[in-house]
């Protein structure tokens, strides 16, 4: 019973947590500022990985960083940190209204919508 | 038989403590740096500490009897005395830093600890942060000589439950640095944000629970630089809020690996090798990711060398490891 009553009372209490997170606004507004942030957070975040050109949405919720070797480093905003996955070239994309949708091959990982940019 | 006290879980005390804290954690962090906590990764640490909580409802009777049962064969019989929860505290803590050790050197027992560290945030939450499958793992081994020796198991649990929370406070980027003579002896969060970095320089270092001695002594030490701000996460990292895709990732990697692999000895290695191995080696290991990391630094180094004497010797000490508080 008493278990019981722990379990009840974690609960409650990371509920509260959760929103007293979301109520303080911890995480919120956070995105990648510039082409040259996301080449130093590609570079810092891949083994090897050798930054060229970059291609920033225009609400910094997402880049494509070209790397020298040929290959692609896709950045998404995951909460208030950015996630990173290494692809190589031909990207599957596609361009829609609201910009290009980059595959990142990974399912968990999701299709990442580079707002603006209309082609790589 | 010693004469068994009636011991707490301290942890279950604990609780209300860690969410006073955590509150207050993120108070400071609404002030200082919003992007310290994200509400929908503290909802995930938490679910996954609440998870980790009723695993451990359910299996850690198994591994007190398996205790228990070892226990018989002990070799001395220690009693219940003040000092000797000092120093079942001081071994037990030796017994996690080789737990510990093994769980980010054998992919096995990193499949179970690596939700620990799957959180690109490092806070108070993240300490809440614990394992499914500890059970799985058969991480409880390392303690079991502590009840060869003849620790009572009640003793073992007890102290390692002081030892958790004490790890709690050190999941945090709002403490800077302790003391010097702290920083020398425990476990701390400047030392403990190093253990969850994924830079080059900081992977699979600081090892300690409570204790940062063990590290010092055994050459898995690292100190936190001022000019290398730690990176957090894994370093393939998640991207993803899914509770369940936290807890069982690497367990499902494993399966995936061992079913995919050429022969007997890959199957193997895919299990108890180091996480990143593979057959081919196709995939990065710490090893290297660290001697990639090493190569580009005298690469640069070298080119430095190139560059007239006053700018290379600038950067020099701008690279220089800065003094501790």
């Amino acid at each position: 019973m008493t278990q019981l009553y722990v379990f009840a009372g974690s609960l409650g209490a990371i509920l509260v947590m959760t929103l007293a997170a979301w109520a303080l606004g911890l995480g919120r507004g956070a995105a990648i500022a510039s082409a040259e942030e996301a080449c130093e957070t590609a570079q810092g975040m891949i083994s090897g990985f050798d930054a060229g050109e970059a291609l920033l949405g225009s609400d910094g919720r997402a880049a494509l960083v070209h790397g020298k070797a040929g290959d692609v480093a896709l950045l998404k905003m995951h909460g208030a940190r950015v996630a990173v996955r290494h692809l190589r070239l031909p990207l599957t994309s596609q361009a829609t209204p609201d910009g290009l949708r980059v595959d990142s091959g990974d399912r968990r990982f999701g299709t990442v919508l580079l707002r603006g940019v209309t082609g790589y | 038989m010693p004469v068994v006290p009636l011991l707490p879980d301290p942890v279950t005390y604990a609780i209300p403590g860690f969410v006073v804290l955590i509150l207050a954690e993120m108070l400071i962090a609404r002030i200082r740096d919003r992007r310290r906590f994200c509400p929908r990764d503290t909802l995930t640490s938490l679910a996954l500490g609440l998870g980790s909580t009723v695993a451990g409802l359910l299996t850690t009777g198994l591994v007190y009897a398996l205790a228990t049962w070892l226990y018989q064969f002990r070799i001395f019989t220690i009693g219940f005395a003040w000092y000797w929860f000092v120093f079942a505290f001081v071994l037990d803590d030796f017994a996690y830093y080789l737990f510990h050790r093994a769980a980010h050197r054998v992919r096995w027992f990193w499949a179970s600890h690596v939700i620990h560290h799957s959180s690109q945030h490092y806070n108070l939450t993240t300490a809440l942060r614990q394992t499914w499958t500890g059970f799985v793992s058969i991480s409880f081994v390392f303690r079991l000589p502590l009840f060869l020796i003849g620790f009572h198991p009640a003793m073992i649990f007890f102290v390692a439950g002081l030892n958790l929370i004490y790890q709690f406070w050190i999941h945090t980027e709002t403490v800077g640095r302790m003391p010097r003579w702290f920083e020398a002896v425990m476990n701390t969060p400047s030392h403990h944000r190093v253990h969850h970095a994924t830079n080059p320089r900081y992977l699979d270092k600081n090892y300690a629970g409570v204790f940062i001695i063990w590290d010092r002594m055994l050459g898995t030490y690292e100190p936190e630089r001022d000019d290398e701000r730690p990176r957090y996460g894994i370093v393939k990292d998640l991207g993803s809020f899914n509770v369940l895709w936290a807890a069982f990732h690497e367990w499902i990697g494993i399966a995936r690996d061992v079913w995919a692999a050429p022969d007997m000895k890959s199957r193997i290695g895919y299990m108890i090798a180091p996480p990143g191995w593979s057959h081919d080696g196709s995939r990065d290991t710490s090893e290297t990711i660290k001697a990639r990391w090493e190569a580009r630094q005298q690469q640069q180094r070298g080119d430095a060398w190139k560059q007239p004497t006053s700018s290379s010797s600038v950067e020099d000490r701008a690279g220089a490891p800065s003094q501790a508080a």
